[in-house]
This record gives structure tokens, C-alpha cells and sequence, in this order.
């Protein structure tokens, strides 16, 4: 997919595939510019009546009326709504009885991977490889029929090699001719791959309200309390073993192992602020990411996920709430919401 | 022509007679206005990126790639303010480094000399193996900082130009191929 979308629509992305033809119905308004902070609810029923947000450009308050309210801002932000919308009779924010809102963040580990050399490409001319499907992917293999002793569930590899146009070698040591013939003779010869592991859902691994700061527009923002625990160490310590070994018996000179994890919040795909689940004592959201609490309010994005697995999420995100929709749909012509 | 590449040209011509001749010979043959570096700063850039990527018996260096000038039009067009303080700083460190070596600027510094000061700037080069997968953290004020930023931005320039891509690395690229597949080198 292109950054920024796909300016003939020949790829799929939101605009193209979703918003215009929900636009061509004449249904949709779309409200940009607006930032919402707070879902209002009905005092008599305690049902989801619409949203209060700012207009971010005139700096107005306004409120949209609604009869089903669906949030899908994202893992974090959705959690962050759903915890600044308390009333009476929502005390811990709207659809949080189970004090599970916020709750079980988590993402995906990286970092550790292997660099290896591939002696016999150094020097090679240029071929047309560059126009080959790049990149390479080991799926899974950890705790599935065997039993790790160190850690739960598991990683894929990401890999990629070949010659491309930039160069993958301009960072060779030094200056001068050999470092630019070095460029030459090395581009294209090195091969890399880095794990891509769960990071498992924990309670304790939570974001909340945060009672002193505030964001541009006076909301409160969200405080992290989010913490690799041994579970990850220890599988990253075994992406990084593996990789090595892996490389190794391929016949590939490994130059370099990194064993370091990256930072929590790096690999980007937060997830489980709202997790799915039968039980209201112990989950959010129900199988088609409605509210237990409050039947006409919906999380449609990765807060119901209730793990992280290791793949990208999206593109569950993404048939769950086309799910959801089709539920929500039904509902409605059912007159049960 | 823009009020402010009026300004640039107008200063070069001022200050193009006190630079000696080979710099001077980079900026006029390429009639360049630049925006970000003074025509000092420029000449610098010019001739440290020619030194890391010099012309070498399979092509041109970055001199002949107009790599200062890329960096120049990335620098002008970055959206973060302290990117261009950082290579006027780094510049100026050269000028001290090449001071406290050489007794003088580093343009006027003897081949030898201009090699000195870069090889003394690179010592603190990260060597390591098994760094190749991360970027590097934000460079410091340091030399060595400067130093990875200026070798950076050159190969990013340098192989970013025509002369790097073809003449330089012989790209092919996607090339597009009629009835039976002609495999991995078609020319």
C-alpha cells in the first residue's frame, strides 16, 4: 500500500474502499475537524445518546445526538473516551462495570534478529531482482506441537536480502575509494531477518486517565503503566538464539545478533484496552464488540482483540468490525436497539 | 527567480572571489544558489562529501553528483529547524578540528592534511558488527556525531543521484521483458 493512499484507487484503502461508497448513499456525513471527548448518556436509561466533542478549528462544543454510538478510535483513544465518559450511572466511564477498560494492553516485540553474509553475491553485478516480491517470512513454530520451557505462545521471523536500489551496504566503516568500492562489492550480499512476538495480555499492563495532564484541547490525556514482562524476555532471548541458528545452518556468515528488545511502545500495534469476551465480569465487549453495559455502543477497532498473536492486526480489525456492522444492521431492522 | 534565491546568488557572488579555486570551479560550474549553507559552508560540504565518495576508476564522485547541493535542497526543505543549526555547528567543529591540526582552514589544507582531519573525525566510528539492522540514534554535537551525519547524508545523496544508481551501482531495475523470461540480467 501506498503512504497516503492510492491515487488511481487500484489498492485498497479507507477512502476508496469504505468512506466514498458509504458517502455514495447519501447516509453518511462526514465531520471532520471534530474531537471527541466524552460519550453522554441517558439518565433514565443509561443507554449511549450521542457524543459530546470540540470543534477543533472554531474551539466550539458541540454534542451529536445518536441511537447507536460505534467508537473506533483506535485502541488507545477508544480506551481514553471510554474512561472520560462517567455519569452516575457509568462511575468508572461507559462500559467499564468490569473495570477491565484500559486494561491488558498489548502489542508486539521486536528487535532481536541476525545480520548474516552471503559470501558468494559479494561482487556481483546487478540483476533484475529488484522487481521480485521483496521480503521473507518464517510463520510461527514456537509452542505449537512442541512446549517451550522459558516462555508462552511465540514469534515469526521478517526477512529481506537482495540488491535494490539503494544500496544496503553505504554503511561499511570509513571514507574514500575503498569505502566506495566496498558499497559496491557488498550491495545486495547481505541477508537480515528479526523476530515478531506476542507480547502477552496482562491486567497489570494498563493505560488511565491521567489526573494531571491535559491535552490542547483542556481533555485529559493518558498515563502508561506498561511493562515488558519475563514472558517477552525470555522469547526474545530465543528470537535471537534461533535466528543465529537458523542462519547458520543455511550457510550464511552471521556478522551480527542483536539480542536488545526494543522499547514497549515500539512496534506500534497496540491492542486489548477493551477486551471481547463472554463474561461482563471479565470483558468489555461481546463477540460482535458491543458493550456489555450498554447495548448500543460498540468498539469497533483493536481494543477487543484479547491477545496480540503475531501477526498485524488489521486486517482482523478490519473483518471484526464488518462483522459488527452486519450485526449492528440486524439489530437495528430487528428493533432491538 | 525567487526573492530568496535572488539573495543566495547575490551573496555567492560577493563571496566567491575569497574562495580558492577549485571550490569556486564546483559552485560556478554548476551555477548553484543555495539556500541553507553560505557559499563557504557549501565549498566545504562540496569538498568533504568528495572526499568520502571520491571519483574512482567505475565513476564520478559526489562532487560531480552534486551531492552538496542535495543536501542543501533537503536541509531547506526539512521541517525540523535544529537539522541546519546542527550541520552549521558540524561545519564549524571541521573549521576548528582542521585549525588545530593543520594551522588553517580546512580548504586551505593540503589533500593530505583535509584527509587528516577526516580520518580523525571517523575514529570514532561505530564499527561494531550486528548494528546493520538499527538506525543509529540521533547524532550528538560531537565530531564523531557529525561526522556519521555528514557520511549519511552523502551516500544518501550520492546513491540517491543518477551517477550513483547507474554509473556507479548499474541498477537495472524493473526491466520490462517480452515472450520468454530472460532471467536475472537481461542486458
Amino acid at each position: 500500500m501506498l503512504p497516503g493512499g492510492c491515487d488511481i484507487h487500484a489498492a485498497f484503502d479507507s477512502p476508496t474502499g469504505l468512506i466514498y461508497p458509504a458517502m455514495d448513499t447519501g447516509n453518511l456525513t462526514l465531520r471532520t475537524n471534530s474531537t471527541a471527548h466524552e460519550i453522554l448518556v441517558d439518565p433514565k436509561t443509561g443507554r449511549a445518546r450521542g457524543v459530546a466533542f470540540v470543534d477543533s478549528v472554531t474551539h466550539k462544543s458541540l454534542e451529536a445526538k445518536a441511537k447507536v454510538v460505534v467508537v473506533g478510535a483506535s485502541t488507545l483513544e477508544s480506551a481514553r473516551l471510554l474512561l472520560l465518559s462517567k455519569s452516575p450511572q457509568h462511575p468508572n466511564g461507559i462500559g467499564n462495570s468490569s473495570d477491565h477498560v484500559g486494561h491488558n494492553f498489548c502489542e508486539h516485540l521486536m528487535g532481536p534478529g541476525v545480520t548474516g553474509l552471503v559470501k558468494e553475491l559479494v561482487g556481483k553485478e546487478h540483476g533484475i531482482e529488484d522487481g521480485r516480491p521483496g521480503g521473507f517470512y518464517v510463520p510461527r513454530f514456537r509452542n505449537l506441537s512442541d512446549k517451550q520451557p522459558g516462555f508462552l505462545r511465540g514469534y515469526g521471523f521478517e526477512g529481506n536480502s537482495g540488491k535494490s536500489i539503494f544500496p544496503d551496504s553505504t554503511d561499511r566503516p570509513g571514507f574514500g575509494k575503498q569505502y566506495k568500492k566496498e558499497v559496491r562489492d557488498y550491495a545486495g550480499a547481505f541477508i537480515n531477518m528479526g523476530g515478531f512476538g506476542e507480547v502477552l495480555p496482562r491486567y497489570e499492563n494498563a493505560v488511565s486517565i491521567d489526573p494531571d495532564v491535559k491535552d490542547a484541547w483542556g481533555i485529559p490525556v493518558l498515563k502508561f503503566d506498561y511493562k515488558f514482562g519475563d514472558n517477552e524476555k525470555k522469547m526474545a532471548e530465543d528470537m535471537a538464539v534461533t535466528a543465529k541458528e537458523m542462519f547458520e545452518a543455511a550457510g550464511i556468515e552471521v556478522i551480527g545478533v542483536d539480542k536488545e528488545l526494543l522499547t514497549e511502545g515500539w512496534s506500534i500495534h497496540e491492542l486489548g484496552t477493551s477486551r471481547m469476551g463472554s463474561d461482563p465480569k471479565t470483558s468489555v465487549l461481546n463477540q460482535f464488540q458491543q458493550s456489555h453495559d450498554v447495548k448500543n455502543l460498540f468498539v469497533v477497532d483493536g481494543s477487543s482483540h484479547v491477545n496480540a498473536s503475531c501477526q498485524n492486526p488489521t486486517w482482523t480489525i478490519m473483518a471484526l468490525a464488518w462483522r459488527s456492522c452486519d450485526h449492528l444492521a440486524d439489530e437495528l431492522k430487528k428493533g432491538n436497539l | 527567480m525567487t526573492r530568496r534565491e535572488m539573495l543566495g546568488a547575490t551573496a555567492a557572488a560577493l563571496v566567491l572571489p575569497l574562495l580558492e579555486a577549485r571550490p569556486l570551479a564546483a559552485l560556478t560550474r554548476y551555477n548553484f544558489a543555495a539556500r541553507v549553507f553560505t557559499p563557504a559552508e557549501f565549498a566545504l560540504v562540496d569538498e568533504l562529501s568528495d572526499i568520502i565518495i571520491p571519483t574512482d576508476e567505475v565513476s564520478p564522485g559526489a562532487r560531480e553528483a552534486r551531492v552538496a547541493g542535495e543536501i542543501d535542497r533537503r536541509l531547506a526543505d526539512a521541517l525540523d529547524p535544529e537539522q541546519v543549526k546542527r550541520w552549521k555547528d558540524g561545519l564549524r567543529a571541521v573549521e576548528d578540528l582542521s585549525r588545530e591540526m593543520n594551522g588553517t582552514t580546512f580548504l586551505k589544507s593540503t589533500p593530505e592534511q583535509r584527509v587528516a582531519v577526516l580520518t580523525k573525525m571517523a575514529s570514532t566510528e561505530d564499527e561494531t558488527p550486528g548494528s546493520r539492522r538499527r538506525r543509529r540514534a540521533n547524532p550528538s554535537s560531537s565530531i564523531g556525531g557529525f561526522y556519521r551525519q555528514l557520511k549519511g547524508a552523502t551516500t544518501r545523496a550520492y546513491y540517491t543521484s543518477k551517477i550513483g544508481i547507474h554509473n556507479d551501482q548499474h541498477y537495472k531495475g524493473n526491466v520490462f521483458q517480452t515472450g520468454e523470461y530472460a532471467g536475472l540480467d537481461p542486458t
